[in-house]
C-alpha cells in the first residue's frame, strides 16, 4: 500500500496530476481555516448542529450551510452568534502589514501582555480554592520560566536579523535572574531554568 | 502496525484510479477543489480525537461497511459530487477510493466497498 501524504492538496494534485489543482486545494482550504475551527470548536463542546442552531435562534440548515462554506462565505454576526452559543470568547488580532517591523514586533509583545493580563482574570474565578491556587501557582511558575526562556530565545533571533547597539539592548529578566544567580554564588542558574520544562 | 495515539491522519492514494480523478477534475474543476476541501475538515476533525460516525456535517455522509462520502458545498451550479473514502483508525490513514457524480454513484459505491473488502476486511 502506498505510504501516508499528510497534505490534503498534494493528493488532489497527485490524483488529478495537475500541479494547478494543488495550488487551487491549498488556497481552498487556507480560506476555510475559521470554518474549520469553528466546526472543530462545536465537536470539543459536542454540540450539535441543532443544538448550535437552538442557542442562536436559528434554523440548522443555516448551520449546516456556515459549516459547509469557506471564511469567505461566512457573515461576522453569525461568527459571533456561533462562538456564544458555544460559550466560547472570542478576540481579533489585527496585523497592519504596512507598519515598520518594529512597531509590529512591538504590537506582538503587547499582545503576549493582554494575554497575560488574561490569566490574572481567570486567576480571580478561582480566588480562595487553597488547591486551585497552589496549582496555578506551581503552573504559573513553569509556564513563567518557560515563557523567560522563550522571550530570551526570541529575542536573540531577533537581534541576530536586526542590528541593535549594546546600549539599546534592554535587561531581559532571565539575563537579570542569572546576574543574581551569580552574584550569590548560584552554580548554575540556568539549570534550574531548564529542569522547570 | 501500533497504533500512535499522537500520529496524525494522512491521506493515501494507492487504492484509487488516478484515471477516474483526472477525468473528474477535468468536467468538475470546482467540485473536485470543494470536495477535497471537504476532506481536509474531516481530517482535521478526525484530528481532534474523534470518529467518523461522530461527525454531523452536512457533507459527508455514510454508505455502509465503512465507506463514507464527502460532497462538494457552496459551488453555484454544481453537479452534486461524492468523494469516496475509508478511514482505517489502526494507521489512521483516510484512504481514497474513488470520486463520481449522483448519476455514477451506484457504481462507484459497489466498486469502493468490492476494495474495503478486499483490501481491509480479510485482515479481520
Amino acid at each position: 500500500m502506498s505510504k501516508k501524504i499528510m497534505s490534503i492538496s498534494e493528493v488532489a494534485g497527485r490524483l488529478a496530476g495537475d500541479p494547478e489543482t494543488e495550488k487551487e486545494v491549498e488556497e481552498e482550504v487556507r480560506n476555510s481555516r475559521l470554518v474549520t475551527a469553528l466546526i472543530a470548536l462545536r465537536a470539543r463542546k459536542g454540540m450539535s448542529q441543532k443544538q448550535v442552531a437552538d442557542a442562536m435562534g436559528c434554523d440548522p440548515s443555516k448551520i449546516s450551510k456556515m459549516e459547509s462554506g469557506n471564511d469567505l462565505n461566512l457573515r461576522w454576526g453569525d461568527v459571533l452568534a456561533y462562538v456564544r452559543s458555544l460559550g466560547i470568547n472570542m478576540s481579533l488580532c489585527l496585523d497592519d502589514s504596512t507598519l515598520p517591523a518594529a512597531v509590529r514586533i512591538k504590537q506582538c509583545v503587547m499582545q503576549i501582555h493582554d494575554l497575560l493580563q488574561g490569566l490574572v482574570e481567570i486567576a480571580k474565578q478561582v480566588k480562595g480554592e487553597a488547591e486551585i491556587t497552589d496549582k496555578i501557582h506551581q503552573f504559573y511558575g513553569e509556564v513563567l520560566l518557560n515563557f523567560l526562556l522563550r522571550f530570551d530565545s526570541g529575542y536573540q533571533d531577533l537581534l541576530s536579523v536586526i542590528r541593535v547597539s549594546d546600549s539599546e539592548k534592554p535587561s531581559l529578566p532571565a539575563e537579570r535572574h542569572e546576574a543574581v544567580g551569580a552574584e550569590r554564588g548560584s552554580a548554575n542558574t540556568d539549570r534550574g531554568l531548564v529542569e522547570a520544562r | 502496525m501500533v497504533p500512535n495515539e499522537r500520529e496524525t491522519w494522512g491521506f493515501s492514494d494507492g487504492l484509487a484510479s488516478g484515471n477516474q480523478f483526472k477525468h473528474f477534475r477535468k468536467k468538475h474543476p470546482r467540485e473536485y477543489v470543494s470536495c477535497f476541501a471537504n476532506l481536509e475538515k474531516v481530517r482535521f476533525f478526525l484530528g481532534e480525537g474523534h470518529t467518523m460516525g461522530q461527525l454531523s456535517l452536512g457533507f459527508l455522509g455514510s454508505e455502509g461497511e465503512g465507506l463514507w462520502r464527502v460532497g462538494q458545498s457552496r459551488v453555484p451550479h454544481a453537479k452534486e459530487s461524492r468523494l469516496y473514502v475509508f478511514a482505517d483508525e489502526e494507521t489512521r490513514t483516510l484512504h481514497i477510493l474513488g470520486i463520481g457524480t449522483k448519476e455514477t454513484q451506484a457504481r462507484d459505491i459497489k466498486e469502493a466497498k468490492e476494495t474495503i473488502r478486499k483490501t481491509f476486511r480479510k485482515k479481520e
